[in-house]
């Protein structure tokens, strides 16, 4: 049976995702030079920040165990 | 577990270390940027490494140039890439001198000069690389990781203990320079873009980074490691901005020259605490010097594979024995070390801009490699005349200083690199049948091309010669990987890049079944 390739960049919801978590992870959404409340002496943002680049961490795990099959590897497989 | 710590030590190169606590010192939090962009390298291969691992596999391509010379089949477009990517691992290995340098200059407190640092650096290297052999590669990888890890944590720990925390440095930052606190705005969040995508392409990119892809053993082994090198950052880049960040309460006014040397006053200053951290500094520092060692040792492989694959293989004596290719390969890579090491000697700027400065130029080949691989209708002129054009405007705002908007010159470059690419090839199509996209209807590519088993579903099994072909071509690949360490090998055998027979030879000899199976 013929197998199904999937590439992440054919993909909407790949390009969406990256998207948005690109958006997210530059800090232009904070007010100017603010950086009160400190948690452990890291300002708001840095931890926000922190947040958004795990998300994107996660992202691209999603996008290669789900979305990225080429089956360029069937012909080593099949020995 | 050795696979973690190879991992760790690939990312983790010497600049890592000693050149990113520098820039986070100058820059605050606002150098926070490295952990995303970190991520940002691995989210940019997968819009291009599933695809091109596949055509790696088919086409049987080695170096990025490979790729650029099936794509375009134009000697202009392969050679002007190749140039533009020696640049880059150039200016990478001298990023990696420098680090070297500064950092044995700060650990030792000034004692040994910044020069002897480097010259001592280049002895160890030949050193490693004389002794070291083939064999070695999976163990020193290990023990360097393991030193790495542990000597880079106990710098974080110890500056936590003696020097004080997150808070202490914070309550230094708001008194003394709140703009290292707060959230980047202006200029510096123009910054923190161009860095995202300028370092996210750029390290995407890079030859030995590209040449990994086609090397990787199996698509699952590219995607596992993948996978973990999108969770390394926030133990590498986060752990040394942490050290950097301490930095700014333990040593509040260093000008930018003093402050290249952070990583060693650091290190100076906790191992003069107890025989604990003076140890662990020790095996930083040794761990430092093997990944720089080790980080040297695959760019000049690559370097040197460019050469003599790519330029002088391919075009300059293309009937040259693989020997002689080697060796010129090999000479003109020591010649570079030279000329490196004569820059090196006075380094041009400070680590941070030597680093940007690498992927203006970088850059510029990735709308051929990238672009190239989905749209059949760029052109090959279109290609070459956006490469050139960027890489001038580029290198003209850079030695300028002109930054219009506050956008780095390599994406200035890049806008009328792509514009010129899209522009040329929608005005003037396509340039040649040839030159379209590796995919099946080009006759010329089709003869080379191996079939894929989604084309041809019911297509014999593999014969015992194939299966050979592809044993032979999988130990050849691994020899050329191990080979990293062998570059300054006293001995002429051609160990760079071992001669591989070519699939006709193979598959072409009347070898009996039973002897090859």
């Amino acid at each position: 049976m013929k197998k199904r390739i999937t590439e992440p960049v054919k993909k909407p919801a790949v390009w969406i995702g990256f998207g948005v978590l690109f958006t997210l992870v530059t800090p232009w959404y904070f007010p100017a030079g603010s950086w009160s409340p400190l948690f452990w002496g890291i300002p708001y943002w840095a931890l926000i920040i922190i947040a958004v680049s795990l998300a994107l961490s996660l992202f691209i795990t999603w996008v290669v165990l789900y979305q990225w099959d080429t089956g360029a590897d069937e012909t080593e497989d099949e020995r | 577990m050795v696979l973690f710590f190879t991992f760790f030590a690939t990312q983790y190169s010497g600049n890592t270390v000693v050149g990113y606590p520098p820039t986070a010192y100058r820059l605050g939090y606002q150098y926070l940027v490295s952990v995303p962009f970190f991520i940002m390298i691995i989210m940019v291969y997968l819009f291009f490494a599933p695809r091109l691992y596949s055509l790696g596999r088919r086409f049987s391509l080695l170096t990025p140039v490979d790729w650029i010379d099936l794509r375009f089949r134009s000697k202009r477009v392969s050679v002007l890439a190749a140039i533009l990517m020696l640049y880059g691992l150039g200016n990478y290995l001298l990023e990696q001198f420098v680090a070297i340098g500064q950092g044995v200059s700060g650990l030792t407190g000034g004692t040994i000069p910044y020069q002897i640092g480097v010259i001592f650096f280049i002895v160890i290297m030949v050193a490693y690389s004389w002794l070291g052999g083939m064999r070695s590669v999976a163990y020193t990888d290990t023990i360097q990781g393991l030193a790495l890890l542990f000597g880079v944590f106990t710098l974080l720990i110890g500056s936590l203990i003696y020097i004080g925390g997150l808070p202490s440095a914070a309550a230094t930052m708001a008194a003394n320079a709140p703009q290292k606190l707060g959230a980047p705005t202006g200029k510096a969040l123009t910054t923190w873009f161009c860095l995202l995508v300028l370092v996210g392409i750029g390290a995407a990119i890079y030859p030995h980074a590209f040449q990994r892809i086609f090397s990787a053993r199996s698509e699952r082994t590219l995607k596992r490691s993948f996978i973990r090198m999108a969770y390394m950052p926030f133990l590498t880049a986060g752990v040394v901005f942490m050290v950097g960040i301490i930095g700014i309460s333990a040593f509040p006014d260093l000008t930018t020259a003093q402050s290249e040397q952070l990583v060693g006053m650091l290190a100076n200053a906790l191992a003069n605490q107890n025989a604990f951290f003076y140890w662990a500094m020790v095996l930083l520092f040794g761990g430092v010097i093997a990944a720089i060692v080790s980080t040297a040792d695959s760019v000049l492989l690559t370097f040197s594979s460019i050469i003599s694959h790519d330029l002088y293989g391919r075009y300059v004596a293309p009937d040259a024995s693989e020997y002689r290719k080697i060796l010129v390969g090999k000479l003109v890579g020591v010649a570079a070390v030279v000329v490196l090491v004569l820059i090196a000697w006075y380094p041009p700027g400070t680590l941070y801009q030597i680093f940007v400065l690498k992927f203006e130029v970088l850059i510029q080949t990735a709308p051929a490699l990238i672009l190239g691989l989905y749209w059949r209708r760029l052109n090959t002129q279109a290609v070459f005349v956006g490469m050139l054009a960027g890489t001038i405007l580029a290198a003209a705002f850079t030695f300028a200083g002109y930054r219009p908007l506050g956008v780095f010159s390599g994406l200035w470059g890049l806008s009328l690199n792509l514009l010129l690419c899209v522009a040329g090839s929608l005005l003037f199509g396509a340039s040649r049948p040839s030159a379209s996209a590796p995919k099946r209807s080009s006759p010329s590519h089709r003869r080379r091309q191996r079939p894929a088993r989604s084309e041809c579903p019911d297509r014999v099994p593999p014969t015992p010669l194939r299966v050979a072909y592809r044993t032979r071509l999988r130990h050849w690949r691994r020899r050329v990987r191990l080979n990293a360490f062998s570059f300054l090998s006293p001995f002429p055998q051609p160990l760079l890049a071992p001669s591989f027979p070519s699939r006709s030879a193979l598959l072409g000899t009347a070898v009996p079944y039973s002897r090859v199976s």
